[in-house]
Protein backbone atom coordinates (compact mmCIF):
# COMPACT_ATOMS: atom_id res chain seq x y z
CA UNK A 1 0.00 0.00 0.00
CA UNK A 2 1.36 3.06 -0.73
CA UNK A 3 0.17 7.05 -0.31
CA UNK A 4 0.25 9.33 -3.69
CA UNK A 5 -0.15 12.82 -2.30
CA UNK A 6 -1.34 14.30 0.92
CA UNK A 7 -4.06 17.03 1.10
CA UNK A 8 -3.97 19.68 3.80
CA UNK A 9 -7.69 20.61 4.68
CA UNK A 10 -9.28 22.15 7.70
CA UNK A 11 -11.30 20.67 9.90
CA UNK A 12 -13.40 22.61 12.28
CA UNK A 13 -13.22 22.18 16.22
CA UNK A 14 -14.81 23.65 19.64
CA UNK A 15 -11.97 25.26 20.94
CA UNK A 16 -12.69 26.73 24.64
CA UNK A 17 -12.34 30.53 25.13
CA UNK A 18 -12.27 31.37 28.73
CA UNK A 19 -13.18 34.67 29.40
CA UNK A 20 -12.91 36.90 32.84
CA UNK A 21 -14.91 40.00 33.80
CA UNK A 22 -12.03 41.26 35.94
CA UNK A 23 -14.43 44.29 36.98
CA UNK A 24 -16.61 41.74 38.76
CA UNK A 25 -13.33 39.22 39.99
CA UNK A 26 -12.15 39.52 43.75
CA UNK A 27 -8.43 38.82 43.18
CA UNK A 28 -7.18 35.32 42.39
CA UNK A 29 -5.09 35.73 45.60
CA UNK A 30 -8.19 36.52 48.15
CA UNK A 31 -10.95 34.10 46.06
CA UNK A 32 -9.52 31.79 43.74
CA UNK A 33 -11.79 29.52 43.89
CA UNK A 34 -11.51 28.62 40.03
CA UNK A 35 -7.98 27.90 40.21
CA UNK A 36 -8.77 25.40 42.85
CA UNK A 37 -11.83 23.92 40.84
CA UNK A 38 -9.70 23.25 38.05
CA UNK A 39 -8.83 20.00 37.31
CA UNK A 40 -6.07 19.99 34.51
CA UNK A 41 -4.80 23.23 35.70
CA UNK A 42 -5.59 25.29 32.67
CA UNK A 43 -5.91 28.39 34.86
CA UNK A 44 -3.51 30.21 36.68
CA UNK A 45 -2.79 33.27 38.60
CA UNK A 46 -0.23 36.27 37.26
CA UNK A 47 0.55 39.92 37.51
CA UNK A 48 0.26 42.29 35.43
CA UNK A 49 2.43 44.96 35.05
CA UNK A 50 2.47 47.95 37.40
CA UNK A 51 3.11 50.63 35.11
CA UNK A 52 1.81 49.54 32.05
CA UNK A 53 -0.75 49.55 29.46
CA UNK A 54 -3.78 47.68 31.58
CA UNK A 55 -6.89 48.35 32.17
CA UNK A 56 -6.52 45.79 35.58
CA UNK A 57 -6.72 47.16 39.19
CA UNK A 58 -6.39 43.77 41.21
CA UNK A 59 -2.37 42.39 42.18
CA UNK A 60 -3.39 39.02 41.00
CA UNK A 61 -5.75 38.19 38.22
CA UNK A 62 -6.23 35.16 36.52
CA UNK A 63 -5.54 34.13 33.45
CA UNK A 64 -6.28 30.47 31.05
CA UNK A 65 -2.80 29.12 30.23
CA UNK A 66 -3.83 25.82 28.59
CA UNK A 67 -7.09 26.32 26.84
CA UNK A 68 -6.84 23.34 25.05
CA UNK A 69 -6.52 21.45 28.12
CA UNK A 70 -9.85 22.30 29.24
CA UNK A 71 -12.64 19.75 29.18
CA UNK A 72 -15.33 22.32 29.56
CA UNK A 73 -16.96 20.56 33.00
CA UNK A 74 -18.20 24.36 34.04
CA UNK A 75 -16.67 23.94 37.75
CA UNK A 76 -14.66 27.07 37.36
CA UNK A 77 -18.02 28.99 36.73
CA UNK A 78 -20.11 27.27 39.20
CA UNK A 79 -17.82 27.66 41.90
CA UNK A 80 -17.65 31.48 40.99
CA UNK A 81 -18.86 33.68 44.29
CA UNK A 82 -20.26 36.41 42.18
CA UNK A 83 -23.54 36.27 42.11
CA UNK A 84 -25.82 36.72 39.20
CA UNK A 85 -23.28 37.25 36.23
CA UNK A 86 -20.37 35.38 36.78
CA UNK A 87 -16.85 36.81 36.86
CA UNK A 88 -15.96 33.75 34.63
CA UNK A 89 -16.97 32.39 31.24
CA UNK A 90 -16.40 29.72 29.33
CA UNK A 91 -17.72 29.60 25.48
CA UNK A 92 -17.22 27.32 23.10
CA UNK A 93 -16.18 28.79 19.59
CA UNK A 94 -15.99 26.58 16.21
CA UNK A 95 -12.31 27.02 15.01
CA UNK A 96 -10.80 25.79 12.02
CA UNK A 97 -7.92 23.19 12.20
CA UNK A 98 -5.16 22.19 9.49
CA UNK A 99 -6.21 18.17 8.94
CA UNK A 100 -3.66 15.95 6.76
CA UNK A 101 -5.45 13.52 4.91
CA UNK A 102 -3.79 10.98 3.31
CA UNK A 103 -5.29 9.77 -0.11
CA UNK A 104 -4.27 5.93 -0.88
CA UNK A 105 -3.46 4.82 -4.45
CA UNK B 1 26.53 17.33 27.36
CA UNK B 2 24.31 20.03 26.75
CA UNK B 3 25.21 23.75 26.68
CA UNK B 4 24.20 24.72 30.32
CA UNK B 5 27.23 22.26 31.35
CA UNK B 6 29.59 23.79 28.73
CA UNK B 7 28.57 27.77 29.26
CA UNK B 8 28.18 27.47 33.45
CA UNK B 9 29.58 24.25 34.86
CA UNK B 10 33.13 24.25 32.75
CA UNK B 11 32.28 20.70 31.10
CA UNK B 12 31.06 19.30 35.01
CA UNK B 13 27.72 19.62 35.86
CA UNK B 14 26.56 23.54 36.29
CA UNK B 15 24.46 22.79 39.49
CA UNK B 16 27.52 21.46 40.85
CA UNK B 17 29.59 24.05 40.59
CA UNK B 18 30.73 26.02 42.90
CA UNK B 19 31.08 29.24 41.18
CA UNK B 20 27.07 29.70 40.51
CA UNK B 21 26.43 29.32 43.72
CA UNK B 22 29.15 32.71 44.79
CA UNK B 23 28.09 35.37 42.91
CA UNK B 24 28.16 38.56 44.19
CA UNK B 25 24.64 39.54 44.25
CA UNK B 26 25.37 43.68 44.66
CA UNK B 27 27.25 42.42 41.18
CA UNK B 28 24.21 40.90 40.19
CA UNK B 29 21.72 43.31 41.12
CA UNK B 30 22.00 45.55 37.80
CA UNK B 31 21.33 42.64 35.76
CA UNK B 32 18.83 41.45 38.48
CA UNK B 33 16.90 44.67 38.22
CA UNK B 34 17.18 43.91 34.04
CA UNK B 35 15.46 40.69 34.78
CA UNK B 36 12.71 41.93 36.72
CA UNK B 37 12.03 44.20 34.18
CA UNK B 38 12.27 42.01 31.44
CA UNK B 39 11.19 39.14 33.26
CA UNK B 40 7.51 41.13 34.10
CA UNK B 41 6.98 41.83 30.69
CA UNK B 42 8.12 38.15 29.60
CA UNK B 43 5.10 37.49 32.13
CA UNK B 44 3.01 39.60 30.92
CA UNK B 45 3.34 38.48 27.26
CA UNK B 46 3.59 35.01 28.05
CA UNK B 47 1.48 33.89 30.47
CA UNK B 48 -1.46 36.96 29.47
CA UNK B 49 -3.69 36.69 26.59
CA UNK B 50 -1.12 35.37 24.46
CA UNK B 51 -0.43 32.21 26.52
CA UNK B 52 -3.70 31.26 25.31
CA UNK B 53 -2.18 32.05 21.68
CA UNK B 54 0.78 29.68 22.43
CA UNK B 55 -1.75 27.06 23.12
CA UNK B 56 -3.35 27.79 20.18
CA UNK B 57 -0.57 27.80 18.25
CA UNK B 58 0.54 24.52 19.66
CA UNK B 59 -2.93 22.84 18.13
CA UNK B 60 -2.18 24.78 14.97
CA UNK B 61 -4.33 27.12 15.47
CA UNK B 62 -2.48 30.09 14.23
CA UNK B 63 0.99 29.34 12.48
CA UNK B 64 1.57 33.14 12.23
CA UNK B 65 3.04 32.97 15.66
CA UNK B 66 5.68 30.12 15.08
CA UNK B 67 8.38 33.03 14.93
CA UNK B 68 6.99 34.69 18.21
CA UNK B 69 7.51 30.75 19.33
CA UNK B 70 11.09 30.81 18.08
CA UNK B 71 12.58 34.11 19.45
CA UNK B 72 11.04 34.28 22.57
CA UNK B 73 10.11 30.87 24.68
CA UNK B 74 13.50 29.01 24.08
CA UNK B 75 15.81 31.40 24.27
CA UNK B 76 14.25 33.69 26.66
CA UNK B 77 14.00 30.98 29.43
CA UNK B 78 17.38 29.59 28.96
CA UNK B 79 18.34 32.81 29.55
CA UNK B 80 16.17 34.22 32.69
CA UNK B 81 15.31 31.61 34.40
CA UNK B 82 15.22 27.70 33.55
CA UNK B 83 16.02 24.48 35.29
CA UNK B 84 17.39 20.65 35.06
CA UNK B 85 15.94 17.81 36.34
CA UNK B 86 18.41 15.60 39.40
CA UNK B 87 18.13 13.04 41.49
CA UNK B 88 17.85 12.85 45.76
CA UNK B 89 21.76 12.25 45.53
CA UNK B 90 22.15 14.93 43.50
CA UNK B 91 19.95 17.46 45.49
CA UNK B 92 21.83 16.39 48.82
CA UNK B 93 25.13 16.90 46.88
CA UNK B 94 23.96 20.66 45.84
CA UNK B 95 22.59 21.10 49.51
CA UNK B 96 26.48 20.13 50.60
CA UNK B 97 27.35 23.01 48.50
CA UNK B 98 24.97 25.56 48.72
CA UNK B 99 25.61 25.15 52.82
CA UNK B 100 28.95 26.63 52.68
CA UNK B 101 27.95 28.99 50.07
CA UNK B 102 24.58 31.36 51.54
CA UNK B 103 22.47 28.62 53.04
CA UNK B 104 18.99 27.74 52.68
CA UNK B 105 15.80 29.22 53.34
CA UNK B 106 12.57 27.42 53.28
CA UNK B 107 9.36 28.68 51.58
CA UNK B 108 6.26 28.14 50.01
CA UNK B 109 6.37 26.84 46.43
CA UNK B 110 5.73 29.33 44.01
CA UNK B 111 4.22 27.19 41.18
CA UNK B 112 1.69 25.94 43.62
CA UNK B 113 0.48 29.45 44.42
CA UNK B 114 0.54 30.36 41.12
CA UNK B 115 -1.93 27.28 40.06
CA UNK B 116 -3.72 27.25 42.81
CA UNK B 117 -3.90 30.48 44.04
CA UNK B 118 -3.40 31.94 47.95
CA UNK B 119 -5.29 28.64 50.00
CA UNK B 120 -1.40 27.13 48.73
CA UNK B 121 0.95 29.39 50.69
CA UNK B 122 0.99 28.66 53.89
CA UNK B 123 3.73 26.57 56.12
CA UNK B 124 2.13 23.32 55.02
CA UNK B 125 3.16 24.10 51.58
CA UNK B 126 6.75 24.70 51.93
CA UNK B 127 7.82 22.61 49.18
CA UNK B 128 10.77 25.35 47.59
CA UNK B 129 14.07 25.48 49.02
CA UNK B 130 15.92 28.64 48.30
CA UNK B 131 19.54 28.17 47.83
CA UNK B 132 21.81 30.77 46.81
CA UNK B 133 20.51 34.16 44.61
CA UNK B 134 17.12 33.84 46.97
CA UNK B 135 18.81 33.20 50.60
CA UNK B 136 20.87 36.53 49.73
CA UNK B 137 18.10 37.70 48.31
CA UNK B 138 16.23 37.05 51.58
CA UNK B 139 18.83 38.20 53.45
CA UNK B 140 19.99 41.73 51.09
CA UNK B 141 16.56 42.50 49.98
CA UNK B 142 13.60 41.29 51.94
CA UNK B 143 11.63 43.97 50.04
CA UNK B 144 11.75 41.90 47.02
CA UNK B 145 9.87 39.13 48.81
CA UNK B 146 6.30 38.40 48.08
CA UNK B 147 4.77 39.04 51.40
CA UNK B 148 2.50 36.60 51.08
CA UNK B 149 5.55 33.58 51.49
CA UNK B 150 6.63 32.31 54.94
CA UNK B 151 9.81 32.06 54.92
CA UNK B 152 12.34 30.06 57.43
CA UNK B 153 15.86 29.73 57.41
CA UNK B 154 17.29 26.31 57.99
CA UNK B 155 20.83 23.94 58.39
CA UNK B 156 22.23 21.60 56.29
CA UNK B 157 20.43 18.94 57.38
CA UNK B 158 17.19 19.82 58.03
CA UNK B 159 17.42 21.11 54.58
CA UNK B 160 18.30 17.35 53.22
CA UNK B 161 15.85 16.18 55.71
CA UNK B 162 13.15 18.27 54.31
CA UNK B 163 14.48 17.17 51.09
CA UNK B 164 14.16 13.44 51.44
CA UNK B 165 10.50 13.77 52.80
CA UNK B 166 9.28 15.28 49.98
CA UNK B 167 10.79 12.39 48.14
CA UNK B 168 9.49 9.97 49.91
CA UNK B 169 5.80 11.47 49.57
CA UNK B 170 6.57 11.40 45.85
CA UNK B 171 7.73 14.65 44.18
CA UNK B 172 10.70 14.73 41.65
CA UNK B 173 13.43 17.61 42.26
CA UNK B 174 14.88 19.92 40.17
CA UNK B 175 17.60 22.38 40.08
CA UNK B 176 16.84 26.02 38.94
CA UNK B 177 18.59 29.02 38.09
CA UNK B 178 18.34 32.67 37.25
CA UNK B 179 20.30 34.84 35.01
CA UNK B 180 22.64 34.48 32.52
CA UNK B 181 25.60 33.37 34.07
CA UNK B 182 24.15 30.77 35.80
CA UNK B 183 22.99 31.68 39.83
CA UNK B 184 21.66 28.91 41.94
CA UNK B 185 18.01 30.14 42.99
CA UNK B 186 16.03 27.33 44.19
CA UNK B 187 15.64 23.17 44.58
CA UNK B 188 12.65 22.75 43.61
CA UNK B 189 9.99 19.51 44.65
CA UNK B 190 7.68 19.30 41.67
CA UNK B 191 4.55 17.04 40.32
CA UNK B 192 2.59 17.34 37.09
CA UNK B 193 0.59 19.30 36.37
CA UNK B 194 0.91 22.17 39.55
CA UNK B 195 4.36 22.74 38.46
CA UNK B 196 4.13 25.46 35.74
CA UNK B 197 7.62 23.99 34.17
CA UNK B 198 6.85 19.95 34.26
CA UNK B 199 3.80 21.45 32.29
CA UNK B 200 5.07 23.54 30.03
CA UNK B 201 7.80 21.27 29.19
CA UNK B 202 5.82 18.14 28.69
CA UNK B 203 2.47 19.95 27.31
CA UNK B 204 4.05 22.17 24.75
CA UNK B 205 7.85 20.92 24.56
CA UNK B 206 9.77 23.71 24.98
CA UNK B 207 12.63 22.20 26.51
CA UNK B 208 14.55 25.74 27.35
CA UNK B 209 12.35 25.65 30.60
CA UNK B 210 13.09 22.37 31.51
CA UNK B 211 15.94 19.93 30.65
CA UNK B 212 16.34 16.29 31.98
CA UNK B 213 18.65 15.03 34.09
CA UNK B 214 22.27 13.52 33.89
CA UNK B 215 20.75 9.75 34.64
CA UNK B 216 18.22 7.81 32.56
CA UNK B 217 16.32 5.20 34.14
CA UNK B 218 16.40 1.40 33.18
CA UNK B 219 13.85 -1.31 34.15
CA UNK B 220 15.23 -5.03 34.14
CA UNK B 221 12.24 -6.89 33.24
CA UNK B 222 13.24 -9.78 34.60
CA UNK B 223 13.20 -8.76 38.05
CA UNK B 224 10.29 -6.57 37.79
CA UNK B 225 7.38 -8.26 39.86
CA UNK B 226 4.65 -5.87 38.29
CA UNK B 227 3.53 -4.31 41.58
CA UNK B 228 3.51 -1.03 39.66
CA UNK B 229 4.42 1.29 42.30
CA UNK B 230 6.71 3.28 39.61
CA UNK B 231 4.27 3.80 36.86
CA UNK B 232 2.90 5.83 40.19
CA UNK B 233 6.02 7.55 41.24
CA UNK B 234 6.71 8.78 37.44
CA UNK B 235 5.95 12.07 36.37
CA UNK B 236 7.26 11.86 33.01
CA UNK B 237 4.62 9.48 31.58
CA UNK B 238 7.79 7.28 30.92
CA UNK B 239 6.76 3.53 32.25
CA UNK B 240 3.39 2.11 31.63
CA UNK B 241 2.00 -1.02 32.62
CA UNK B 242 2.16 -3.90 30.54
CA UNK B 243 -1.46 -6.23 30.23
CA UNK B 244 0.70 -8.68 27.96
CA UNK B 245 3.59 -8.99 30.35
CA UNK B 246 2.19 -7.88 33.27
CA UNK B 247 5.06 -5.78 34.03
CA UNK B 248 6.11 -2.76 33.95
CA UNK B 249 7.58 -1.23 30.65
CA UNK B 250 8.99 1.93 29.72
CA UNK B 251 10.13 4.43 27.37
CA UNK B 252 13.20 5.38 27.70
CA UNK B 253 13.37 8.78 25.63
CA UNK B 254 10.52 10.04 27.93
CA UNK B 255 12.69 9.60 30.82
CA UNK B 256 13.76 12.58 32.83
CA UNK B 257 16.05 10.78 35.24
CA UNK B 258 14.66 12.09 38.81
CA UNK B 259 15.22 8.29 40.09
CA UNK B 260 11.65 8.53 41.96
CA UNK B 261 10.98 5.07 40.22
CA UNK B 262 14.45 3.51 41.60
CA UNK B 263 14.02 4.75 45.05
CA UNK B 264 9.79 3.30 45.54
CA UNK B 265 10.98 -0.41 43.50
CA UNK B 266 11.10 -3.06 45.86
CA UNK B 267 12.89 -5.42 44.28
CA UNK B 268 15.60 -3.22 42.75
CA UNK B 269 14.67 -3.87 39.12
CA UNK B 270 15.48 -0.15 38.13
CA UNK B 271 18.76 1.38 38.08
CA UNK B 272 20.34 4.60 36.84
CA UNK B 273 22.25 4.81 33.82
CA UNK B 274 24.37 8.03 32.59
CA UNK B 275 22.77 10.00 30.04
CA UNK B 276 25.79 10.30 28.59
CA UNK B 277 27.23 6.58 28.15
CA UNK B 278 23.92 5.91 26.02
CA UNK B 279 24.84 6.68 21.80
CA UNK B 280 20.96 7.51 21.32
CA UNK B 281 19.66 9.42 24.37
CA UNK B 282 23.22 11.37 25.16
CA UNK B 283 22.07 14.52 22.63
CA UNK B 284 17.96 14.61 24.61
CA UNK B 285 17.80 17.17 26.62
Amino acid sequence: MSFTHMEIKTATKEFPYIGFNMDACLGALDCGKCLQACVPHVLRCYTPIPEGKTTVSKEWIPVATFPSLCTGCMRCVEVCPKKGEKAITVTFISTRLPKKIFKRK
Amino acid sequence: MCEWCTEHGKGKKWYLSVENYVRNFSEMDDWLKEWNSNYRQVQAKLWGPVSAEMDMLKNRLSPRLEKLADNDWEEGFSRYHSGQTVTLDEAKEMCDVADENGGFVKLACTCRKYKRGGKYVGPENTYCLGISAYTSMYHEHPERIWKEHKIETVSAEEAKEHVEKLSDEGLCHNASYVGSPAYMSKLCSCEYPVCVWLQWRLDWGITGILRKGHYVAELDMDTCNGCGRCVEACHFKAINMSPTYGKAIQKQQECFGCAQCMRVCPVEAIRMLEREKIPTLKEEW
